[in-house]
């Protein structure tokens, strides 16, 4: 490229490079990655309209907007709920609202995985152009997914009212007919765990999405298995069916249920939609994930936070 | 705004294994290979030793050609990349015009992408409220405003997201050639609106390979050349040299 003749050489004679560390002094990395996550949290009024539009665009358009949603979820809680408690040969009246409240709970959590494996990989137009917190591409799926829960919730509202679970007590009653017992007993107190078990998973998203993007971000492959492994854990956890069913099977209790991570995370919210109280290790497991996970996303984020602009 | 012996290293993530063989065996310069055993990667370096200084009121212009640095630079200057050594200072509110579009949303009208695009680059919606009426007016889509982002030309992106970055009154502005796909009478509008700009001691940092543009905005100059600074200093002289540069390649 460089021509000696020339009155001017363009590059030729390089210096010897000279390595100045990047600058260390204003925060360590474990402070930044922490004031990313916080200043993303902060800025609510960003990723909460860009969660709302997400809900608009997916359904722009179209004639029934989000209650498309409503209707397919319906559809196949009906369908499936009446078929499984055929098969398991269940109760009607108390599996098909164990069914809804389980699976829209489930379609959350698949959701969220889903959104955290793209979270980095599919931003990457604004990271490259804009310093905006990492995070926000955490906690914006996270709001749209709660929307789309809320949207999710009618269902299970219509089954209860339907199948007149004890819950039936607190509404007007339809038709004035006898309510029908059911073995389990409503408490007013678990709805107010409803909220507080919303919180819970959702808290346990912001970490595992921080780990999950960051990851999926350098190793797409990561995303895919992440998706495989979903389906299974849908069949392997008790949703469509009961936990009774394997109540006797030690091994399989302990590997289905006691041990099994989405076990807990459908049932921190699963339980109070259904009037009872989740058990104490549920929330052990729950609360203890959120704060080991905090800690280790903090930690992966730290390390890599800079470079996942040249991943993306 | 303070640039110290700036260097920036990028990964280089997907790679065929032949590519990665040629470069083991024979070197390309600024690419090079990282880390050890299978762990071995490459890396771009995309800008080298490079030391610069901006005071209030400085107009840089970035012009070299294509794969000299000049978007790895207004990056780094962003906070999007991260010096692999050296430092960089910049004080003040930062606004960004690196991509066209980015973070709009297509489906939405120009006049609610206002407010979107306001709040990723850190506006309040108070301020954004504010300015709205401002942001239309200068854009000057006219009702164009109300369609949805989609059905707009390139140079009416450009003319949106310009009024948008711009509306920020930044300390910083970086602008990433784009600017060159506005007409004329909105080259004009821009130059004068990044002259008010200036008057209240701002910097702006813009990368192009037209002279015309630089020219236009820049009353600095720098020549990148495979990510090393050729020269910095007054525009025309390094509008010149960087002619100089491009007829000996003619000539070559």
């Amino acid at each position: 490229m460089s021509d000696s003749n020339s009155p001017i050489s363009f590059g030729a004679e390089e210096p010897e490079l000279l390595i100045v560390p990047p600058e260390q002094s204003d925060q360590s990395a474990l402070g930044a990655a922490t004031s990313d996550l916080i200043s993303a949290v902060g800025n609510w009024k960003l990723w909460l309209r860009l969660s709302v539009i997400d809900i608009r665009n997916r359904y722009r358009r179209t004639v029934l907007g989000p209650f498309w949603n409503v209707l397919s979820v319906a559809i196949l809680i009906t369908t499936l709920g009446v078929l499984w408690s055929t098969i398991f040969q269940q109760d009607l009246r108390t599996h098909v609202p164990y069914f809804s409240a389980g699976y829209v709970t489930w379609i959350l959590i698949v959701s969220n995985f889903n959104d955290h494996a793209q979270g980095f990989a599919s931003n990457g137009a604004i990271i490259r152009a804009i310093s905006l917190p990492l995070s926000v591409h955490i906690i914006r799926p996270i709001a749209r997914n709660i929307m789309v829960f809320g949207h999710s919730l009618i269902v299970h509202v219509l089954v209860m009212i339907v199948t007149q679970t004890p819950i039936m007590e607190f509404v007007p009653r339809i038709g004035g007919g006898p309510l029908v017992p059911v073995q389990y007993g409503y408490e007013f107190f678990s709805l107010l765990l409803f909220p507080v078990g919303l919180l819970i998973l959702s808290l346990n998203f912001v970490w595992i999405g921080l780990i999950l993007a960051t990851i999926c971000a350098r190793y797409r492959d990561v995303a895919q298995v992440v998706v495989a492994l979903l389906q299974v854990a849908f069949f392997a956890t008790p949703i469509f069916w009961s936990r009774s069913v394997i109540e006797h099977n030690v091994l399989a209790d302990t590997i289905l249920a006691q041990f099994n991570p989405f076990f807990h995370l459908v049932e921190v919210v699963r339980r109070p939609l259904l009037g009872e109280i989740p058990s104490q290790f549920t929330y052990a497991v729950t609360l203890g994930g959120i704060v080991i996970g905090f800690a280790l996303a903090i930690f992966i984020f730290s390390r890599y936070r800079k470079r996942i602009s040249y991943w993306v | 705004m303070t640039v110290d012996r700036l260097t920036v290293e990028y990964p280089v993530i997907d790679m065929s294994r032949s590519f990665r063989r040629e470069i083991m065996t024979n070197w390309f310069g600024s690419i090079t290979m990282r880390g050890e055993g299978g762990q071995k990667y490459a890396t771009v370096r995309a800008l080298q030793n490079l030391s610069f200084e901006l005071k209030d009121g400085d107009r840089l212009g970035l012009i070299g050609p294509n794969g000299a640095g000049k978007s790895t630079l207004l990056r780094t200057l962003a906070g999007v990349y991260t010096p692999t050594s050296g430092r960089v200072r910049v004080e003040g509110r930062i606004s960004t015009l690196l991509t066209i579009g980015v973070g709009m949303e297509v489906e939405d009208s120009g006049y609610d992408n206002i407010k979107t695009c306001g709040l990723i680059l850190g506006m309040s919606v108070e301020e954004i409220e504010a300015k709205r009426d401002d942001i239309v007016e200068f854009c000057g889509l006219g009702d164009y405003i109300h369609l949805p982002v989609r059905t707009y030309s390139s140079g009416m992106m450009v003319r949106l997201s310009f009024a948008i970055a711009t509306a920020i009154e930044p300390d910083v502005l970086l602008i990433d050639e784009v600017i060159g796909a506005g007409d004329a009478r909105f080259s004009a509008k821009a130059s004068e609106r990044i002259e008010k700009l200036m008057s209240k001691a701002s910097v702006l940092v813009l990368a192009s390979h037209a002279s015309a543009t630089i020219k236009t905005f820049c009353n600095k100059g720098m020549f990148l050349l495979g990510g090393r600074s050729v020269f910095v200093g007054d525009v025309d002289e390094a509008l010149e040299i960087y002619n100089q540069w491009v007829m000996q390649g003619d000539a070559a």
